[in-house]
């Protein structure tokens, strides 16, 4: 295999764990990070006394309405009386947190490491969880306008359907196949039999997107236990093991960028892609998470992630290429479209999820085929930054 | 030159209301306070016995289910006296706030602390004040009592 790092312990993901998504959850942050790290850790056969370090993540601290939530937080994570870092790159965060504990383990400061994220979006609930974005603007030429993160989307997706000539009917069957398979997953909270129309004819919030193209507002919490090689071999017989991760900023400004391809995420991905010694991507990746706040983002960060040609995901989807059953599937799990959006635990699901897919623990989400490569991937700070993640069995 | 003066515009926090949620076991402790009673976290598992109660245990990190009722009256652990207001306007009277405790309860709570001044002296007695109107909030004890 060949590696442009020198890592000192090869990591493995032992263990995983997740809250159901909702929106109102009656628990804490505290008690949401809890039950996730909990679960992580039942599954991976170790006590909290076993853990050496925590590292966990979540987005702005104004979602949960407690600032230093990361702190608050903290114990429910499993993390008094250890090192602890919280890490936040906006919307990136969920897959940016099994980064650092890869950094953790790989270094060789920590053996086993517990991952968490959570999110609790719902405490921020007047006038909308939006209004926490009205300061992430240039306060010169944005600001003053008062925008909204979903009119940017909207910009994005037209110049996206414009130069790649896709159809909104096109986009509309991501949102479909992701409610669909999330009917089968225990913790969504948006599983839905819907049809293209059904997206088509939901209320137009900021043309072009629709109620049906966005993924909902929700609480939750996901959770991992990644663990040094000595610890994988002696914990499970099926460990898998990360063997890529990627992680790269593009310009902070949008007005700076070719909207209709996602610059940030192919160098993230090209950095993963060589960690992995993965240089066919389309044919040596099985499965993939990429992230879907939107409908659209998932074609476009398939063609990001080279795992469609360029202006190409819309026919892979219309082919049924990305359906559980097909070639490549995508987001089997439900994606945020429909096993929910809270932030940073919604990107760490994807990750549990691959993990899952990839021993064989998926249930009724399994993928067809035998996949042995996965990939998971989240997108955040000012819209800027691809968050990737390359697992093996 | 600088004929652009800075622009200084009124700006709305982010959120206006946030409305939390106390979780399963501290919506129980709630209606308890609010019909007179302070009950603590009991853990099955080691026996820690903790406020505020949590659906997990901070010590063995294993699930918590039992609220069990404090009839011991709390102790002063430690206090402090406000002589100025939250803007720095002085206080005609000033505000004792405590660390209130439980014999053998992991834990305690910030409250308010009135009574003969006499009496004030860390580990002194104390027993809550309850509001005749409550509403399941922590404000619905007034202030612990020294005695």
């Amino acid at each position: 295999m060949k590696m442009n790092v020198y890592v000192k312990k090869r990591v493995a993901v032992v263990g995983a764990g997740l809250t159901l998504f909702r929106r109102r959850m009656l628990e804490t942050p505290q008690e949401l990070a809890w039950i996730a790290a909990k679960r992580a850790l039942d599954q991976a056969g170790l006590e909290l006394k076993d853990i050496d370090c925590v590292v966990s993540g979540s987005a702005p601290d104004a979602f949960d309405g407690v600032h230093l939530k990361g702190e608050y937080y903290s114990e429910g994570a499993g993390a008094i009386g250890k090192p602890h870092l919280r890490v936040y790159v906006g919307g990136g965060t969920g897959v940016f947190v099994p980064i650092a504990a890869w950094w953790h383990v790989a270094s060789g400061l920590c053996r086993r490491v517990l991952v968490v994220a959570e999110e609790k979006m719902s405490s921020a609930a007047d006038p909308h969880p939006q209004a926490v974005f009205r300061h992430i603007w240039d306060p010169i030429t944005e600001k003053p306008l008062n925008p909204n993160l979903i009119w940017i989307f909207a910009l994005e997706m037209h110049r996206y359907m414009h130069k790649c000539r896709v159809s909104k009917e096109d986009i509309a069957l991501v949102s479909v196949k992701n409610k669909r398979n999330a009917l089968d997953n225990p913790y969504a909270q948006a599983g839905a039999n819907i049809t293209v129309e059904d997206v088509l004819k939901s209320e137009l919030l900021v043309y072009p997107v629709n109620r049906l193209d966005i993924s909902p507002v929700s609480d939750g919490a996901a959770a991992l236990v990644m663990v040094s090689e000595e610890w994988a071999r002696r914990l499970t017989d099926t460990p898998i093991w990360v063997e890529g991760i990627g992680y790269t900023l593009d310009t902070s400004y949008w007005t700076n960028r070719e909207l209709s391809f996602p610059v940030y995420l192919k160098n993230a991905a090209e950095m993963a892609y060589k960690m992995a010694g993965i240089e066919r991507p389309m044919k040596e990746i099985d499965v993939a998470e990429p992230y879907d706040p939107f409908d659209y983002k998932e074609l476009h960060h398939l063609e990001g992630l080279g795992l469609a040609p360029r202006c190409g995901a819309a026919e892979m989807t219309r082919e049924g290429v990305t359906q559980r059953d097909g070639d490549l599937p995508v987001c089997p799990s439900g994606g945020l479209l429909g096993v929910g959006n809270p932030i940073a635990a919604a990107g760490l699901m994807k990750v549990a999820e691959i993990f899952w897919q990839l021993r064989g623990e998926a249930g009724k989400r399994q993928v067809k085929k035998d996949a042995v490569t996965g990939l998971a991937q989240a997108w955040g700070d000012l819209m800027q930054v691809g968050t990737v993640v390359i697992m093996r069995r | 030159m600088r004929d652009v003066k800075p622009q200084i515009r009124e700006i709305e926090m982010e959120i206006k209301a946030y409305h939390y949620t106390p979780g399963p076991l501290g919506l129980r402790w709630l209606e308890g306070i609010k019909k007179g009673i302070i009950m603590a976290a009991k853990c099955r598992k080691c026996g820690n016995i903790f406020i505020p109660p949590k659906i997990y245990c901070p010590k063995c990190f294993s699930e918590v289910e039992d609220l069990v009722e404090l009839r011991e009256k709390p102790y002063l652990a430690s206090y402090t006296i406000i002589y100025r207001d939250f803007n720095g306007e002085r206080l005609s009277t000033p505000v004792i706030v405590g660390l209130v405790r439980f014999k053998g309860v992991d834990g305690g709570l910030i409250h308010y602390i009135e009574g003969p001044v006499e009496k004030l002296a860390i580990g002194a007695s104390l027993e809550p004040v309850f509001r005749s109107e409550r509403r399941g909030s922590i404000t619905d004890i007034e202030h612990f009592r020294l005695v």
